[in-house]
């Protein structure tokens, strides 16, 4: 099998123990808390299958995408709209709203992919904003500012832990898309257009088509984000899908690190349990997490989990030509 | 009053609309065109422009000349707080990669919009029309506001200075020789430094001109720096980045649109900003008057 090489085996391997882990965390631990901490724990599986949606066109493709927060919304209010006005079953609701968003994605990822740096973010941000204003403005059918109250999942996954562990499911396989993703021939030849699109384009990629397959892929993954965490919140608002709520997973996936495959993850984890601690104090919850980013860029630009990989491999790789100084 | 009267009338409140997006972009293209930085907390000067009129009119006294007076005062303190983020932030950016800059002014953004809220709250705010321009003027049978008139000549002034700042005076040379090449402006010995503080701090100002005199005709509201926000970067792309005629183009363009749009679908007036800019980027990747290869 292409994928299978050694190189790729020793790299699963080595994060199979963090994986492994991580999964008997994410198993056994929240059966044991109280309803708060579940909530919490869905909140963060939600919020890491977005970052990871922006983790992969930041971190790997090289492209900063403010508009990941209208997938997301296009998701969840597809979602809203199917289990609220009409009684459609809800794995039907959940793949319309993935359709939905992946739609929507290639719609604006035709314009986007056509630009490149400061453009390409900007022209993301206008596709996300396009949403806000419309879910915004229309009262008559999607609920204005109020958006869409009562959605409810269905009787099967009403509680709080059976939700997580459904949620669960959808992010392991999410993680493991990714993981796939991110190591496959396609993954490295995005890679290759983040460092040097040029030679990209010398060496055969075809960058165009790669990078809208890449956008399309990152917009499906954060509307299926929105499209689970819809039933879940019970509401869904204009809020869901602007400028703020498209920062949130590149912030999330800068923070964890977003060229480390568990980055987006970690920084979501890290994002959400710190929104819980500093808000039973605070209010003022952006001027923190600001500072932190700030904090985070300025200084350890490969985020938390970038930073400790780069200490590990640097101590177990160090050979005689590595530490002498080159001339 | 006939279908033409009526375009007449929307084309007016359309140029309206296209200086209050010029002011509020007018600072973002100078940095962006000297200084190579896209703000992304710009906008959010504008709003702290229009909560500074609003509370210069609490604390100063009633008369004629305090819409005047309660400008001047907000200039100066938005020059200050621009100087000090200049001091502070800025200048630590200046060499380093774009998405960098980026994601480091959208957290200013976070920073100073929760500022903003704790020091005036979310509540809508109104201030009244200036005295002397609270009444209409009829312009070739036209009633038209004369606040409005006052609006389209300030934008049209501000364009002016800055565009003769920029190119005829020592100062504006000096920020030319930066945007060219820092070493060697630098080897020449202009002071790069002073020279960013300057046209920052003259951005920052700028944008909260912008805030200051669309008060008394807008809303003084919380999250309208947002909503600006990406109708400043729509009038950026379509004009091409860093071109300020293109600037101009791009606000008078949207301006309309927006007004025209109005007429026919109010509610979508900014989403159908939002495709013209989708569609001219599009058709010329670097806007109508960039240059192609300064995309970055």
């Amino acid at each position: 099998m292409e994928f299978l090489n050694t190189e790729r085996v020793s790299l699963l391997l080595g994060q199979k123990r963090w994986a492994f882990l991580l999964a008997i965390i994410a198993v056994a631990v929240p059966p044991l808390m109280g309803r708060y901490w579940i909530v919490l724990a869905n909140e963060i599986l939600v919020q890491s299958i977005f970052a990871m949606s922006a983790s992969l066109l930041y971190g790997y493709m090289g492209r900063l995408s403010f508009g990941q927060g209208a997938y997301f919304g296009v998701g969840g209010y597809i979602v809203a709209l199917l289990l609220t006005k009409t009684s459609v079953s809800f794995p039907f609701a959940l793949v319309a709203g993935v359709a939905g968003a992946t739609i929507y994605a290639a719609v604006t990822g035709y314009f986007c992919i056509r630009t490149t740096g400061i453009y390409f973010a900007i022209l993301s941000s206008v596709g996300a904003e396009v949403v806000h204003y419309i879910t915004f403005t229309n009262y008559s059918f999607l609920g204005g500012e109020n958006g869409i109250p009562n959605i409810y999942p269905p009787a099967a996954l009403s509680g709080a832990l059976t939700y997580y562990y459904f949620s669960l499911g959808i992010a392991a396989g999410v993680l493991v898309v990714y993981w796939l993703i991110v190591n496959s021939v396609f993954g490295y030849s995005l890679r290759c257009i983040r460092d040097n699109p040029e030679r990209a384009t010398f060496i055969g990629i075809p960058v165009r088509r790669n990078m809208f397959i890449a956008f399309v892929i990152s917009g499906a993954i954060a509307g299926l984000a929105g499209a689970i965490f819809v039933p879940f919140s019970r509401i869904v608002t204009p809020s869901m899908c602007g400028l703020f709520k498209s920062m949130e997973p590149v912030f999330m996936s800068v923070i964890g690190g977003g060229r480390v495959l568990f980055g987006p993850m970690f920084g979501a984890t890290l994002w959400i349990l710190m929104e819980s601690i500093v808000l039973t104090y605070t209010e003022y919850w952006p001027i923190v997490i600001g500072s932190i980013v700030m904090v985070i860029v300025l200084f350890m630009p490969g985020g938390v989990l970038g930073l400790l990989q780069g200490k590990f491999v640097a101590s177990r790789h160090k050979t005689p030509e590595a530490t002498k100084p080159t001339k | 009053m006939t279908f033409g009267d009526i375009i007449v009338n929307q084309v007016l409140s359309g140029l309206v609309i296209a200086s209050n997006f010029f002011l509020a972009a007018a600072g973002l293209t100078l940095i962006f065109g000297i200084m190579g930085v896209l703000n992304n907390a710009h906008t959010c000067f504008y709003m702290i422009g229009a909560y500074l009129i609003w509370t210069f009119h609490q604390v100063l006294r009633p008369g004629p000349f305090i819409f005047w007076i309660g400008t001047i005062l907000s200039l100066l303190v938005l020059a200050g707080i621009g100087w000090i983020i200049e001091r502070l932030l800025m200048r630590k950016l200046y060499s380093r990669p774009f998405p960098e800059i980026l994601l480091i002014t959208f957290a200013l953004l976070y920073i100073l919009e929760d500022m903003v809220k704790i020091t005036w709250g979310t509540l809508t705010r109104t201030i009244p029309v200036p005295m002397g321009f609270d009444r209409p003027i009829n312009i070739m049978g036209y009633i038209f506001p004369v606040y409005n008139i006052f609006l389209i000549c300030l934008a049209i002034f501000v364009g002016a200075a800055t565009w003769l700042l920029v190119n005829k005076t020592k100062f504006g040379r000096m920020a030319i020789a930066c945007q060219t090449n820092r070493e060697i402006a630098g080897a020449l010995g202009i002071p790069i430094p002073l020279v960013y503080t300057g046209i920052f701090v003259l951005g920052v100002v700028l944008a909260g001109l912008g805030g200051v005199a669309f008060a008394p005709i807008g809303y003084i509201r919380f999250g309208i720096d947002i909503d600006i926000l990406l109708i400043a970067f729509s009038v950026l792309v379509i004009g091409g980045m860093g071109s300020f005629t293109g600037t101009i183009l791009g606000a008078i363009l949207c301006g309309e649109a927006y007004s025209l749009s109005l007429l026919i679908i109010p509610e979508m007036a900014t989403v159908f900003i939002f495709i013209l800019t989708g569609i001219i980027l599009v058709i010329r990747p670097w806007g109508l008057l960039g240059t192609a290869g300064r995309e970055h």
